[in-house]
């Protein structure tokens, strides 16, 4: 084992406009053991949502995690915004001065920084506060969302009187109606007076988007938000998520399953494969030549709006299901599924005995897997 | 009605009696369903398609129900059936329904086996180990080993509930199957090998298929012909081939433009949002989120013009 790697090390790697760095990051959840269990002395298992997984995200880009669902890709998300706690590893995230002025105060110097970098593992929960404003998250269902028992001018307000933003109500109203109108939901002031159920899927969900923007953030999380919208409204929310990027030069993590919509709205996609990131890249690279196995599979089913097709059986090359992350694989994850594997036998022993690791292919293109 | 016809639906219209008003889910909407032809449903959530899906077992959830119309099939008129003869007659018979969120839809309590037999016993007093072997034959055509009849609902996937909910459809060998979203809650990976399955199977029981789904992506890669819905109309219908290369109708238009593809880069979206169906607005519902609206459009519905070979759009742009 070569040496430990401290976060020092991993921000001498970094650009300048690297916003976020994730290195080995881990997120296990252990399973509840039954008294037979403590008496047999069995072991505690985990389910191994999120196991070691590596990627930066730059300053003002969209990144897409794609994959099945259990594959991980929410616990990223969550533990990247401190709504989980990570297991081990770090995750470096860039912080202004005033921010780390506040992080000062309110630990008294005690949260350590590395070139402007803060290890967000790091920091314990009673000092996230500062750091909150910066990291936001969009949820899936904008219909849960929102607490259907206040006006959506309430809803918005309480994020600026937690973080003191706006010395008076009537400035927090101004920067709340603001906020509406980056996200077009107009006229701002009639949509402030309504309750969530006047409004449309689209609509709340644009309200959340509203809401994460109020604080400045500077990375969002947007869990697959727009799984429960209108297909004609879907890209109305889709483009107030590329305006975070282009008019606000906010960082999104945009975890999703479609890889249609990933491809449309991502400068760079990350595949995830039981809590493994399995590739990496570009968008146009993991669509129009995904090089591992699964990422091949995936592309292979999405379904392309032509009827010329129609009397095609696709093919697509994958064995069987997704096995649980609790007992997993040995070697290679995706190998009890793969078809490369079958096809070559040299590689095999290697495949089941050996996890792969991410291996730059070509520029910017990563994967994991033997074949490569 | 000719004898090529599986299902001949006509001006069908179905309400919901709430509290805050009646709802018009589906209204006066009138298709035809060719025997061994694949028909797609689709529209936005709230547009009727899932209503009318029921509607053609005469099974919509109370406080719904079929308000007019009629819906033929082989000569009998199902919309105004008694519950006792629909059940004798039409329901998995004739018309079987692959529900949406079927994952949900297998009763926890019991084996797979049991919940396959149970038509079987019923409909055609077979005893219970014959049903299950009846019920072992038609595993391996959905793609699953015979051997799971002895399993329960939890101990399978979700890819795997939803290939026991087909089989359970087909298990009466039924002339219509209606399948309601059946890949919604399925990874892509699944879902393709659900379509697959579907396409497969469609071939080999020869029946009529009705699939509703809110995704044309999905549409273009199973159904023959193509019907839009919206706001309880139907405002576009024809063959797949037709409707994707010259959609007629605004709304289709629209949606079609909304899929985000592989081929080119773009997001599109329909400005505005569907009418609120206890009080919809006089003359087209799209009216309001149309681009090429005028007055007409305002004041009376446009009836189905017929635009193509086999394309038909309610547009007053087509008069």
């Amino acid at each position: 084992m070569t040496k430990e790697f401290t976060p020092q090390d991993y921000v001498k790697e970094l650009s300048e406009d690297d916003l976020l760095a994730v290195r080995d990051l881990v997120k296990y959840f252990p399973i509840r053991r039954s008294v037979l269990d403590v008496i047999a002395r069995r072991r505690q298992k985990f389910v191994r949502a999120v196991d070691h997984i590596s990627f930066d995200i730059k300053k003002g880009v969209i990144f897409s995690l794609v994959g099945e669902s259990g594959c991980g890709k929410t616990t990223t998300g969550m533990t990247l915004v401190r709504l989980y706690d990570p297991t081990s590893g770090h995750i470096l995230f860039k912080v202004d001065d005033e921010t780390r002025k506040k992080l000062d105060d309110i630990s008294g110097g005690r949260i350590k920084f590395y070139d402007g970098y803060v290890d967000l593992a790091q920091v314990p929960s009673k000092w996230m506060k500062p750091l909150r404003t910066k990291l936001q998250i969009i949820f899936q269902d904008p219909y849960s969302s929102l607490n259907p028992a206040y006006r959506i001018r309430d809803i918005l307000m309480e994020p600026l009187v937690i973080h003191g933003i706006g010395d008076s109500p009537e400035e927090r109203y101004e920067i709340i109606l603001k906020a509406l109108e980056a996200v077009k939901l107009v006229p701002a002031e009639d949509i402030a007076n309504r309750f969530p159920h006047m409004l449309s899927g689209g609509q709340r969900q644009r309200v959340n988007i509203a809401k994460a923007l109020l604080l400045n953030p500077s990375f969002v999380v947007a869990d697959e938000p727009i799984a429960m919208i209108d297909v004609s409204l879907r890209a109305e929310v889709l483009l107030s998520i590329l305006d975070l990027k282009e008019k606000f030069g906010v960082s999104v993590l945009f975890i999703t399953h479609d890889l249609t919509i990933a491809y449309n709205i991502s400068d760079y996609i990350g595949v995830m494969y039981l809590g493994k990131l399995v590739e990496l890249g570009s968008a146009e690279q993991i669509i129009k030549n995904p090089l591992h196995p699964y990422t091949q599979a995936l592309v292979a089913a999405i379904p392309i709006p032509d009827p010329n097709r129609r009397h095609i059986i696709k093919d697509i090359r994958i064995k069987g299901e997704i096995t649980s992350a609790v007992n997993v694989p040995p070697g290679c994850r995706f190998h009890p599924r793969c078809v490369a594997f079958d096809e070559h036998p040299e590689i095999q022993a290697r495949c089941k005995a050996e996890e792969p690791k991410l291996i730059e292919v070509e520029k910017g293109h990563y994967v994991a897997c033997h074949l490569y | 009605m000719s004898s090529d016809l599986a299902l001949d639906v006509r001006d069908l219209r179905v309400y919901y009696y709430t509290y805050a008003g009646v709802v018009k889910a589906v209204e006066g909407v009138s298709f035809q369903l060719r025997k061994g032809e694949t028909l797609g449903l689709a529209g936005e959530s709230g547009c009727g398609k899932s209503t009318l899906g029921f509607s053609l077992m005469n099974l919509v959830p109370p406080p719904g129900r079929i308000a007019g119309g009629s819906i033929f099939l082989d000569g009998m008129d199902i919309a105004k059936m008694s519950e006792e003869e629909l059940r004798r007659k039409i329901r998995w018979k004739k018309v079987s329904m692959v529900f949406q969120g079927a994952m949900n839809a297998l009763t926890p309590v019991y084996k797979i086996g049991d919940q396959l037999a149970e038509p079987l016993m019923v409909h055609k007093g077979l005893e219970k180990n014959e049903a299950i072997e009846e019920a072992k034959k038609i595993l391996p055509k959905v793609g699953l080993d015979p051997e799971i009849v002895n399993r329960y609902p939890h101990e399978l996937s979700g890819g795997m509930k939803q290939r026991v909910m087909i089989a359970m459809a087909l298990v009466l060998r039924p002339e219509v199957v209606i399948a309601d979203e059946p890949t919604t809650a399925l990874d892509v990976i699944v879902q393709a090998q659900i379509l697959n399955l579907l396409k497969s199977l469609k071939k080999e029981f020869n029946i009529s298929l009705i699939l509703i789904s809110h995704d044309l992506s999905i549409m273009a890669e199973v159904v023959e012909r193509l019907a839009i819905m919206y706001a309880g109309k139907m405002v576009e219908i024809g063959s797949s081939d037709e409707l994707f290369a010259d959609p007629k109708h605004p709304y289709t238009q629209g949606l079609l433009k909304s899929i985000p593809k592989l081929t080119e880069k773009g997001l599109h979206y329909i400005p505005g949002t569907p009418p609120d169906l206890r009080n919809p607005p006089q003359g087209c519902r799209f009216a309001d989120r149309c681009p090429f609206v005028f007055d007409k459009c305002r004041r009376e519905e446009p009836p189905m013009f017929k635009v193509g070979k086999t394309q038909y759009a309610a547009c007053w742009l087509y008069e």
